[in-house]
């Protein structure tokens, strides 16, 4: 596997040099200040997830090609949209690399805030599922959404989100607030096979779990709170947060329920107007090749979507969509649509939440 | 609170009114030199305040996807059937955490306004220390004391009191506790201050004349209170209106506040302009709780004239 992933160093280093070379030859970018043309700006996530990707997409990205990275940290996992909306109007965007949550990314498409990227200045999208790969860049950081449980309290391991509503688990459950659209989907998974179309009955069997339910999180950092302290047993949760924590042994796994578990990515997009698109490009196209994404696997059990990237054993079952295959599993979530009917979902979920 | 009631009256001098037609020119000069005064924070407050404030209003009334000016966005806070039942909650909210520091405040400012300077400064510092710590630090310390597996849970269930964990946190008793924690100290000082100011001499008549300590606490000191007692509660009011973090922490985002709503609009929804309709229409109600707290606070001042 060394080997492998030392040819794949040099390939994308080899790589990285042809981008250069062209950015170089650009006549747009030799009339510019060459100064202000090496600093990259990318947006970054906080917490764990944060440092990984500084550890091992930036910093190995900037030593191999000499271009300072500046990091703009954001708060949680989402971008400030309102600002960004703000800056690509008025044309000066403050980052070249921005990652996406899906419904930022709908919106930022819509609002018509990304640049296209040519699959031709991208080297390593040969490699890569082509469903992860949008006009506007390709689709990293998989995780997965699944049950976690405290094996301490839970000695027969839940294996369907149906157990959610298992009376013993009154009071002991939780939802994701902040991601409530697919809390949503998951309970449609359980009361009628399907994730949409979300009406009443869905909510008469999120109101069957209310008695199970002790609280709704918004943040990852409050979910591990709950879960550390045992109070919380059973919740949905990402592989991410989960296994970290199980590692420093707390009392917890993860399983990816049988109806279905849900995946999702972060499209990685280069803000129209911003300063230095060429190597934005590079950047990421670095950063989806092997080497970075095996980092991240091993680090905190996000997957790829390249294909080149090969698990051991141990980390493909944490990563859970470590092949085609499992990614087939996992729930078909549509955007447009998610997006289109989020005011009225969030009206009926914050109507429940009074009943 | 209290320094808003009293400046539209000192703002009227009262020699400016008869200001005889020799003095004119002198008087003024002094009088534009006073309001020059006002300049630089007048400047400061348009540029930060009435500026955006106008932004906000000018979002407000374009709703997206309307071409046209609109009020939709303010139509809707009354009937889409959730806002304004969360707008009342907020406000039902609002009340228990005022009356909850008004319950632990007073009698503590009363301890305040007795104890020597070492005591008073002692309770000042902690009944001010809250503010001093990061918000989320505080309500992380509460999940740990008053979850269903925290200390006073614990305690309780080892003395044998109780069977089952009581349901503190995650509720509108955890929020209450947890914006309690912080905004006591609104309400303690302008209390304590107007406790203070009282002579102590009118009290000590009021006893010489035969009248009993209750009488005395009940008549006199309570009254002469009460301009410390409105101006502290409509502080902790208003504060809690605008109360985010908490009751996402301890309320278990079960306690959903108005500004958890506009926040949701603004971050997942992309729905500026209906944020800035609610954001208005919250504003809009804490001026009229402003007005009528700088109201009731001058019909005091007015009926103490008249004794």
């Amino acid at each position: 596997m060394s080997d492998k992933m030392n040819m794949s160093r040099r390939t994308a280093l080899k790589t990285f040099g042809v981008a250069a070379a062209g950015a170089l030859a650009a006549p747009a970018v030799i009339t510019r200040s060459l100064a202000a043309s090496e600093t990259l700006v990318v947006y970054n996530f906080d917490g764990l997830l944060g440092k990984v990707i500084k550890d091992h997409w930036i910093d190995p990205f900037s030593q191999s090609t000499g271009v300072k990275v500046e990091v703009l940290t954001m708060q949680g996992s989402s971008p400030p949209m309102a600002k960004i909306k703000a800056q690509v109007d008025a044309g000066r965007p403050d980052a070249d690399v921005i990652p996406m949550q899906m419904p930022d990314y709908v919106f930022g498409v819509r609002n018509n805030l990304f640049q296209t990227i040519d699959a031709k200045d991208m080297p390593e999208y040969a490699n890569l599922y082509p469903d992860y790969i949008t006009p506007h860049g390709p689709k990293l950081v998989l995780w997965s959404y699944g049950l976690a449980y405290n094996t301490d309290k839970i000695k027969t391991a839940p294996t369907a989100w149906a157990d959610l509503w298992d009376p013993q688990y009154k009071g002991k459950a939780a939802l994701n607030e902040a991601l409530f659209d697919q809390a949503l989907q998951m309970v449609n998974l359980v009361a009628k096979g399907k994730p949409l179309p979300v009406d009443d009955a869905t909510f008469a069997a999120l109101t069957r779990l209310r008695p199970n339910l002790a609280t709704l999180w918004t943040t990852g950092a409050q979910a591990e709170q709950l879960l550390r302290t045992g109070e919380v047993w059973i919740m949905p949760v990402w592989n991410g947060r989960v296994y970290p924590l199980k590692d420093q042994g707390v009392p917890i796994d993860f399983v990816s329920p049988k109806e279905g578990f849900f995946t999702r990515a972060d499209p990685f997009c280069i803000p129209r107007g911003a300063k230095n698109p060429e190597l934005a490009k590079a950047f990421i196209n670095f950063s989806c090749t092997v080497a970075p994404q095996q980092a991240l696997a091993k680090g905190l059990f996000y997957a790829s979507p390249n294909q080149k990237v090969v698990y051991p054993p141990e980390i493909a079952k944490r990563v859970v969509v470590s092949t085609r295959e499992e990614l087939a599993r996992a729930v078909p979530e549509d955007f447009e649509v998610i997006v289109d009917n989020l005011p009225d979902w969030r009206r009926r979920w914050d109507a429940w939440k009074q009943s | 609170m209290a320094s808003d009631a009293s400046l539209p009256s000192s703002l009227a001098d009262p020699r400016g009114k008869w200001m005889s037609l020799k003095n004119l020119g002198r008087q003024g000069f002094s009088r534009l030199g006073w309001w020059g005064l006002l300049a630089p924070a007048m400047a400061l407050y348009a540029l930060v305040f009435f500026m955006p404030l106008g932004v906000l209003v000018g979002e407000s009334v374009h709703p997206s996807g309307a071409p046209q000016l609109s009020l939709a966005n303010y139509a809707a806070f009354f009937t889409d059937g959730v806002t304004f039942s969360i707008f009342a909650r907020t406000v039902r909210l609002a009340f228990f955490v005022t009356l909850t520091c008004l319950v632990f405040g007073y009698p503590l400012a009363l301890f305040m306004r007795r104890a020597g300077p070492v005591l008073r400064l002692v309770a000042l510092t902690i009944v001010v220390s809250p503010l001093l710590t990061s918000v989320i630090v505080r309500n992380v310390a509460w999940l740990l004391v008053l979850g269903r597996e925290g200390m006073v849970n614990t305690l309780l269930r080892q003395a044998g009191l109780i069977d089952a964990p009581l349901p503190l946190l995650y509720n509108t008793f955890g929020v209450v506790v947890g914006v309690t924690h912080v905004y006591l100290a609104f309400l303690v000082l302008p209390v304590f201050s107007s406790l203070l100011a009282i002579d102590p001499s009118v009290e000590q008549a009021a006893s010489s004349l035969g009248a009993s300590r209750f009488t005395v606490f009940r008549k006199v000191t309570v009254p002469l209170s009460l301009p410390g007692v409105i101006a502290g509660s409509t502080l902790v009011f208003v504060l809690t209106m605008g109360v985010y973090l908490t009751p996402v922490i301890m309320g278990g985002s079960f306690v959903t506040t108005l500004p958890m709503v506009m926040t949701d609009l603004v971050r997942t929804q992309f729905d500026w302009s209906r944020a800035a309709a609610f954001a208005i229409v919250l504003l809009a109600f804490i001026a009229v709780v402003m007005v009528a707290s700088s109201r009731a606070e001058r019909r005091i001042e007015r009926m103490r004239g008249e004794l």
